[in-house]
């Protein structure tokens, strides 16, 4: 479990970093 | 349109004019008249201003705050377990556990320059300059993205997730307790070879053809999917950005195969292994 646990992890900080990254770039248009 | 700028900006008759450089293209300046612009002085320096005293401040207090990560004084007698790189260079340090040193501190290394340093000469988007948009550059912006946040993500592994003999440890697992060294890691070839029932040599053809599957996949139905995209980039932007790009997708599938799968080596060569 622990193996999917890191796999896990992962994919989920990957995920959110990548759509950090979008979502602020998306936010500073609307700004604009 | 001549007639307009004229309007706009009267001649002084007080000065000469000359043909300084003829440019292609629009700018952000296009279609904006001087009563469009504000002064940089005093409407924008004094946010600039504002800005760099709220940020002196913080800065002060975090460095009363937070010490610095100083350890004892270094001894030739006991060495640090484990020896960690500055965070700047754990994700290259993280994937050290993934590819062999040639490879993962030279190869990629070099690949993430060159790659970066390619993106002016692959990107065929004219759209977005000197304003902020994500609507009108989706791909770019996400695949940026992707990568950026694949590099952060090994460094947040290195800082925070590896103890004692590079194993990993969880927050909440004591970071003292010595772990058990990680074993049954194979290579794809030999499992291929033993749960298929086949030869040594067929599990390696096998596996050699996965990869090469993988990345012929990955070249030629992008490019039937998205006709207008080839036919914007030309064969050979598209080949070497698709090349890049599958080696950016590969490295997190390279990592899950043996975090989740157990499996060290996919494809093994005489000259090396990856």
């Amino acid at each position: 479990w622990e193996k999917f646990g890191i796999g896990i992890f992962f994919i989920v900080v990957t995920a959110i970093i990548t759509f950090g990254i979008m979502g602020l770039s998306s936010f500073m248009e609307r700004l604009y | 349109m001549a007639e307009k700028s004229h309007d706009i900006f009267p001649r002084d008759p007080n000065k000469t004019y000359g043909l300084m450089e003829l440019v292609k293209g629009t700018s952000t300046g296009v279609d904006k008249e001087p009563e469009d612009t504000i002064f940089s002085w005093p409407h924008l320096f004094y946010v600039e201003f504002l800005c760099v005293l709220i940020v002196t401040g913080l800065l002060l207090f975090a460095s009363l705050y937070f010490g610095a990560p100083l350890e004892e004084e270094a001894s030739r007698d006991t060495t640090p377990n484990p020896m960690k790189a500055p965070w700047y260079f754990l994700g290259l340090q993280e994937m050290l556990v993934f590819f062999d040193p040639w490879i993962a501190g030279v190869g990629l290394p070099v690949l993430i320059a060159v790659g970066l340093m390619l993106i002016p000469f692959l990107d065929v988007n004219k759209k977005g300059k000197g304003y902020y948009t994500f609507s009108e550059r989706k791909f770019a912006i996400t695949s940026y993205s992707f990568g950026m946040a694949l590099w952060l993500v090994l460094i947040v592994i290195g800082v925070w997730f590896r103890g004692l003999d590079w194993n990993w440890y969880w927050p909440w697992e004591n970071g003292h307790i010595h772990k058990p060294p990680a074993t049954g890691l194979e290579d794809l070839p030999i499992i291929f070879a033993r749960t298929l029932g086949i030869g040594e040599f067929a599990g390696k053809a096998l596996s050699d053809l996965l990869v090469l599957g993988y990345f012929g996949a990955g070249l030629i139905i992008p490019a039937l999917y998205f006709k207008e995209f080839f036919k914007k980039l030309g064969l050979i932007r598209y080949v070497t950005l698709m090349g890049l790009y599958l080696i950016m997708i590969g490295i997190p599938v390279k990592v899950g195969l043996r975090l989740v799968f157990s499996i060290k080596y996919v494809v093994m060569t005489p000259w090396f292994k990856i």
